[in-house]
């Protein structure tokens, strides 16, 4: 009986073959558009955790206890000692020191602010593999002292190359202003704004020299796969520093990432409040048509929840149709996106509140479809609830006399 | 077979109340071959919905087959309906979207009774349509139509057929064939056929004629 309620049902769908296809065409933008945000969304994300991770903070960083996560770099109060880096060191390889502080870039007429990152220059690399992302010039290990790595980003606002001179003013750890002269030894590209717009790398001897820190560090980066690498330090580590994961230390990253999802969410949702809103508008114009036919159904003994479930199955099936016709739409207008990618160097390197710049791509989520699949038919069939419903409490009497 | 005891049905009861029919009583036998008619409005359709357990009296008692059918709930006359009723429509009433032999298997499918593909083909040779099983609706005559019509309400082997107005819609040659095929099966399968009609052609073919003026029987004859 299932089998051929089943068989009547796809039948039924096809006989106002145009008023189907608008509802199933209607059903599956919703569904394909679903389908690419969440590809976007999940490979932009996926693209800026790989940024934030390999190329910026690691998967985990060290602070001094009491500093504020919040500021852009440890205040000079809450450096710690050089020390630690050598208990973190021994248990985790892929580990570097830095010395971070605020600077003020002047360059002929231009001023920038930015931020000086000294580093241990091999490890600097083993953690973040630097020296692959330099554009021109070298890496600070082949550099001398006065030479630093630009971001390359901030070299352009500049105006500056390899070989230019600029000037660093800031603040020392006395509170003293002081400034020093540097040459552009090599300048980098990340893909991660916030290193390539932002950082001056030089070696870490030279800026705890600046900074009259000598022996002291304002924070250590390391890479990991060990999920409780922070618990373990935090246990192990007593005392002046504390670690914190990489999404500690990128809720603002999170919570635009979770709000453009929420935002997505909604806009999608209106358009699949179009397509319900379609599919019970068909099904009950459906059940109007098809009066006379229920009330012969029911003199021949179809029983109202047979004639239930055949109305809900045709909204079952407009939905299944809607939501795989959507699912291969959004994979088809997915495939250059996960391919080729979106260039933001089209759109000027616009800041699309993602740690992400020039191209990024969009992935595949199987999830997503299996959700979206499951998704499109129980909204269509709770869409079909009433209509279905209406259908099989009609009076056969009645609707053999239309 | 059937039994109308005091069967009184009023539309509207309190308020403008319509006595479609009043205190009606009648025995219908099997294998009878039995003719209403009557101006419009008369009852014909309410009397024959009350006997289709499709409608259900104000007042009365009715008996099918010695069972009481005035008491019982909807899912239960559904289920006399699925058994034992067959019902030939003026309109033909097919499924659109199913072929002939699809239409006459779903009113087997319905009934819940086990079958094989030959019964229903032995249906449709029976009422001269078997070349026309793999037809749309919409690709036959209404004569023909009228015949798969006929089919679906045999194939399940019913003990009673109601047909409303069944050669309205048919040309007099059309009407005449129908009305054959239909008094051969209540000859050769012993089903009682009840009609309503207007048409004096299904009159010419009853075995007894029921007048309906008003609600009542007016006049109860055999030919």
């Amino acid at each position: 009986m299932i089998g051929r309620i089943f068989s009547l049902a796809l039948k039924n769908v096809f006989r106002a073959r145009t008023r189907t296809l608008i509802t199933v065409f209607a059903y599956a933008i919703g569904i394909g558009m679903y389908i690419l945000l969440d590809g976007l969304l999940a490979g932009v994300y996926k693209d800026s955790v790989k940024n934030i991770v390999q190329k910026d903070i690691g998967n985990v960083k060290i602070f001094s206890r009491g500093c504020d996560i919040n500021r852009i770099v440890p205040d000079p109060g809450n450096y710690f000692g050089e020390n630690v880096y050598g208990q973190v060191s021994e248990r985790y390889k892929y580990s570097v020191p830095e010395l971070q502080f605020l600077t003020g870039i002047v360059s002929g007429e231009q001023q920038y602010a930015g931020v000086v990152r000294g580093v241990d220059s091999k490890s600097a690399n083993t953690v973040f593999n630097y020296k692959a992302d330099i554009k021109v010039g070298s890496w600070l290990d082949s550099l001398p002292d006065d030479e630093v790595v630009m971001g390359e980003l901030l070299a352009k606002i500049l105006g500056l190359n390899v070989g230019d001179n600029f000037t660093v003013v800031y603040r020392n750890r006395d509170g003293n202003y002081d400034a020093y002269d540097f040459t552009i030894g090599g300048l980098i590209y990340t893909g991660n704004p916030n290193v390539d717009r932002i950082d001056i790398f030089m070696k870490l001897k030279k800026a705890q020299q600046m900074m009259g820190a000598e022996g002291l560090l304002s924070d250590i980066a390391l890479r990991t796969n060990d999920k409780s690498a922070v618990e373990k330090l935090n246990r192990d580590l007593e005392g002046k520093v504390i670690a914190y994961s990489w999404e500690d230390l990128s809720q603002d990253f999170l919570n635009i990432n979770k709000t453009k999802k929420i935002s997505s969410m909604v806009l999608i949702m209106m358009v699949v409040v179009v397509a319900v809103i379609g599919i019970f508008n068909t099904i009950l114009l459906g059940m109007f048509e098809r009066q006379r036919e229920i009330g012969t159904l029911k003199a021949f003994g179809m029983e109202e929840r047979e004639i239930n479930l055949l109305f809900i199955t045709e909204g079952g099936i407009i939905g299944l149709l809607g939501s795989i016709i959507g699912i291969v739409t959004g994979i088809i207008l997915n495939i250059p996106f996960v391919t080729i990618g979106i260039n933001l160097k089209t759109f000027e390197n616009m800041d699309i509140g993602y740690p992400v710049e020039a191209v990024f791509k969009s992935t595949w989520n199987p999830g997503s479809m299996i959700f979206a699949l499951i998704f499109g038919v129980i909204v269509a069939i709770l869409a079909s609830y009433y209509p279905a419903k209406r259908a099989a409490k009609l009076n056969p009497v009645e609707t053999l006399r239309e | 077979m059937i039994t109308f005891k005091k069967i009184t049905k009023t539309y509207n009861p309190g308020k403008v109340e319509v006595h479609a029919l009043k205190d009606v009583d009648i025995t219908i036998e099997t294998k009878e071959f039995l003719t209403i008619f009557g101006p419009s409005g008369s009852g014909k359709t309410t009397f024959l919905n009350i006997i289709g357990c499709l409608d259900v009296a104000t007042s009365g008692e009715y008996f099918f087959e010695g069972e009481k059918i005035s008491d019982l709930n909807s899912t239960k006359l559904s289920m006399i309906r699925r058994g034992k009723i067959g019902f030939i429509f003026q309109t033909y009433n097919l499924i659109p979207v199913l072929t002939t032999f699809e239409n006459v298997e779903l009113a087997m499918i319905l009934s819940r009774k086990t079958y094989k593909k030959e019964d229903i083909y032995r249906t449709l040779e029976d009422v001269g349509i078997a070349d026309l099983a793999d037809r749309l609706p919409r690709e036959m005559s209404g004569g023909q139509q009228q015949r798969v019509s006929i089919a679906r309400a045999l194939v399940k082997s019913p003990k009673l057929i109601l047909a409303d107005e069944p050669t309205a819609n048919l040309d007099s040659e059309n009407a005449t064939s129908i009305m054959k095929v239909m008094r051969s099966m209540n000859e050769k399968y012993d089903i009682t056929f009840v009609f309503s009609t207007h048409d004096p052609l299904v009159m010419n073919f009853a075995k007894r004629l029921v007048k309906l003026k008003d609600g009542r029987i007016e006049e109860d004859r055999l030919k």
